[in-house]
């Protein structure tokens, strides 16, 4: 065991939810000010933030106002805890723009929450941060508490480095919500791992500039290619975050996860509570002698399609379970890895299901009927599945 | 707007099939019943009511109605309602919605719907508290909440106490240049009653706080009831220098009409639009697109 294995193992274990793991997570990063506006169910998280002493907590008047505010302390350098879900996140939508394009550093928490689109709805739905996609920001996706505060120390330290934004997203209620054993980190380890702030690249330590002005269509362009870049280089970055991470606290984090994938001939993509859902479904064929694996993706930007079909190119099927919908288009995370399939020139036949939308439960059962209409079909799919307890829809 | 072809209706005309899902004892039971007694000494058409609302316990009450109810996001009932009686002024309009969706996520809309004198009814049913998520402090929770004991929730997100001061919503919209400002309290329902019916009456935007208990995370009941208090017997709503003073300085809620001024009411400034009858419309539509033809 290394010295500072031994150090990080100083760790406290305590029934905590989500939530609680959430706001721990932005304690242990050495955020001094927290923004927040109340929303269900991110509000636990900020319920306990609030009850620090140390930490300046603002409850501002809308969420637009909690990104511009939480930008205002970002560009002096100091670290912010920022967390909301759902309508909140859309309504910090401008915003979220401005803080990626000014490369400012903040970390936020989401619990996804279904939007107000037919009706307004509680229950967990990746919609919210998916539909950040194009701003910038960097994403993660969680499927335990334990994950939850391990990848907020990870996406302080990424982002900083990398001058990009991160949301660290975990599906509501399901997460957020339920109690499990996470094992806390001593505050003096998180935040030698995390690091202190650098902060002579801020603008607020250059002596005077001015930011976020006019900016001619030649410069802009480069600006936005070099943000394109920096997406996309981020990979190495985390590599190296989570390859310390493990070193000081014995969990080990990628881009992705697979299980089972090596001699799989059937691969299932998920992202998010689900994923243990479906690891119980693929460990229930494994035991009757199918050849299932699954891969579980923890990063949505940057998208790991490289790694993903390196994992999983070798099957001939790879399912997709998105809890969240593109009208018109399907499953989202499904997309992604259809064009990663696409570009690296993967014979498999990819089967997009999209299910548990609006929180709705998703089995190991349905899991397993997905699998069945996987076994059963040896055409081209449809575009997009639905897949519900009652079976699979077009 | 009164239906006169038809028997006089009935409170319970106004009622939905959905059974309010409010905790019991919520003031803003007291909000929706004089809403209905309103309207029915209205003897309005449910079919021409449209009541908006945006988010938190108070932006349930449309479902609870007859007639339409458009339960939109955080903050925006304000900009929506004014669409709908724009686009269609015959159609009584009423806003409901709470503290926090109104003077904080919405705070933007209300200045600009008092000031353009939208003819709409806006109810505010004021608890001094986000109810619908448990209990936080809002715009209206007075300054260093957290050591009443009437609070159990509070120290939850302020356990140093309410660090901002309150604004003064009264104030506030009397200085936008409200045209009927008045307040009311949903445990006095008669006199919501009068209110909402004289401000439906008002052509313009009638600004109504209803003051509206949360029982379950901010239980104001027995508070309120020792600090309401009617508006003076010599008041005049016209004089809208006192009614400032009043709002300033008050030390008690005081109940009634605050303020009364005649200002034309938007949809009649923009009227012409829609003084031209349809077809002419369409044939002046018509001739804009032939000269791009």
């Amino acid at each position: 065991m290394s010295s500072r294995l031994a150090e990080g193992r100083r760790q406290t274990a305590r029934m905590i939810n989500g939530a609680e793991a959430m706001a721990l997570g932005f304690e242990l990063a050495g955020a001094r000010i927290a923004y927040t506006y109340p929303i269900t169910p991110q509000i636990e998280v900020m319920e306990t933030l609030s009850r620090n002493g140390e930490i300046a907590y603002v409850q501002a008047d809308s969420e637009y106002n909690v990104l511009a505010g939480a930008q205002g302390v970002a560009w002096t350098g100091e670290r912010c805890a920022v967390a909301t879900a759902s309508q909140g996140l859309v309504l910090m939508s401008e915003v979220m723009w401005e803080v990626a394009g000014n490369r400012l550093p903040l970390v936020m928490g989401v619990f996804n929450r279904g939007l107000k689109g037919p009706g307004w709805n509680l229950g967990a739905q990746q919609n919210d941060t998916l539909f950040m996609r194009d701003t910038g920001w960097l994403q993660f996706y969680c499927e335990s508490a334990q994950e939850v505060l391990d990848f907020i120390l990870i996406a302080f330290r990424v982002a900083e480095e990398s001058c990009l934004p991160a949301i660290v997203a975990g599906d509501g209620f399901y997460l957020s919500h339920e109690t499990e054993e996470v094992r806390i980190p001593d505050r003096a380890v998180a935040l030698a791992f995390v690091g202190e702030r650098v902060r002579s690249g801020d603008p607020m330590a250059a002596g005077g500039g001015n930011y976020g002005g006019l900016m001619a269509p030649p410069k802009y362009s480069r600006a936005c290619q070099r943000m394109h870049h920096d997406v996309t280089r981020v990979a190495a970055v985390f590599a190296a975050a989570a390859a310390e991470f493990a070193d000081r606290f014995g969990r080990s984090y990628h881009l992705l996860s697979p299980v089972h994938h090596h001699d799989a001939e059937t691969v299932v993509v998920a992202a998010g509570t689900v994923c243990g859902t479906v690891r119980d479904a693929v460990e229930r064929r494994r035991r009757r002698g199918d050849k299932v694996g699954m891969v579980k993706l923890h990063a949505f930007r940057p998208f790991p399609g490289d790694a993903l079909l390196a994992a999983a190119g070798g099957a001939a099927k790879i399912a997709v379970l998105d809890r969240n919908l593109a009208p018109g288009m399907g499953g989202i995370f499904a997309a992604e890895v259809r064009l990663a399939l696409h570009r690296l020139r993967c014979p498999a036949t990819l089967y997009s299901f999209v299910t548990g939308l609006g929180g709705a439960d998703v089995t190991p059962e349905m899991v397993e009927r997905a699998l069945e209409y996987m076994g059963a079909e040896n055409g081209r799919p449809p575009e997009t599945l639905f897949l519900y307890e009652t079976g699979v829809e077009e | 707007m009164t239906d006169t072809a038809t028997a006089v209706r009935k409170a319970s005309d106004y009622k939905s099939e959905n059974k309010p899902t409010w905790c019991p004892g919520c003031g803003d039971f007291g909000v929706l019943s004089a809403l209905f007694k309103a309207f029915a000494q209205l003897d309005l058409d449910p079919k021409k009511i449209v009541i908006v609302s945006g988010i938190g316990c108070s932006g349930r009450l449309p479902e609870f109605a007859a007639g339409y109810g458009l339960h939109g996001v955080h903050g925006r009932t304000l900009p929506t309602a004014m669409g709908v009686k724009l686009a269609n002024p015959e159609l009584t309009v009423v806003a409901v919605g709470g503290d926090g969706d109104g003077f904080a996520i919405g705070g933007g809309h209300v200045p600009h719907a008092v000031r353009r004198n939208v003819d709409i009814t806006y109810i505010v049913m004021d608890n001094e508290v986000y109810g619908l998520t448990k209990g936080q402090p809002s715009p209206t929770t007075p300054q260093g909440m957290a050591a009443v004991k009437r609070s159990p929730s509070m120290p939850k997100m302020a356990p140093r106490g309410v660090p901002e001061m309150p604004l003064n919503m009264l104030a506030m919209v009397l200085a936008y240049g409200g045209s009927f400002i008045a307040r009311g309290f949903s445990s006095l329902p008669n006199q919501l009653v009068d209110i909402l019916v004289q401000g439906i009456r008002h052509p313009g935007f009638s600004f109504v706080q209803a003051l509206s208990p949360c029982i379950t995370f901010y239980d104001t009941y027995d508070l309120w009831k020792g600090v309401v208090e009617q508006l003076p017997a010599d008041w005049n709503p016209q004089d809208r220098v006192r009614a400032f003073d009043l709002a300033l300085n008050e030390e008690k809620f005081h109940l009634g009409l605050w303020h009364r001024r005649d200002r034309p009411p938007l949809h009649e400034v923009l009227g012409a639009a829609h003084d031209v009858p349809a077809p002419e419309r369409r044939a002046a539509l018509e001739r804009v697109m032939d000269a791009f033809a």
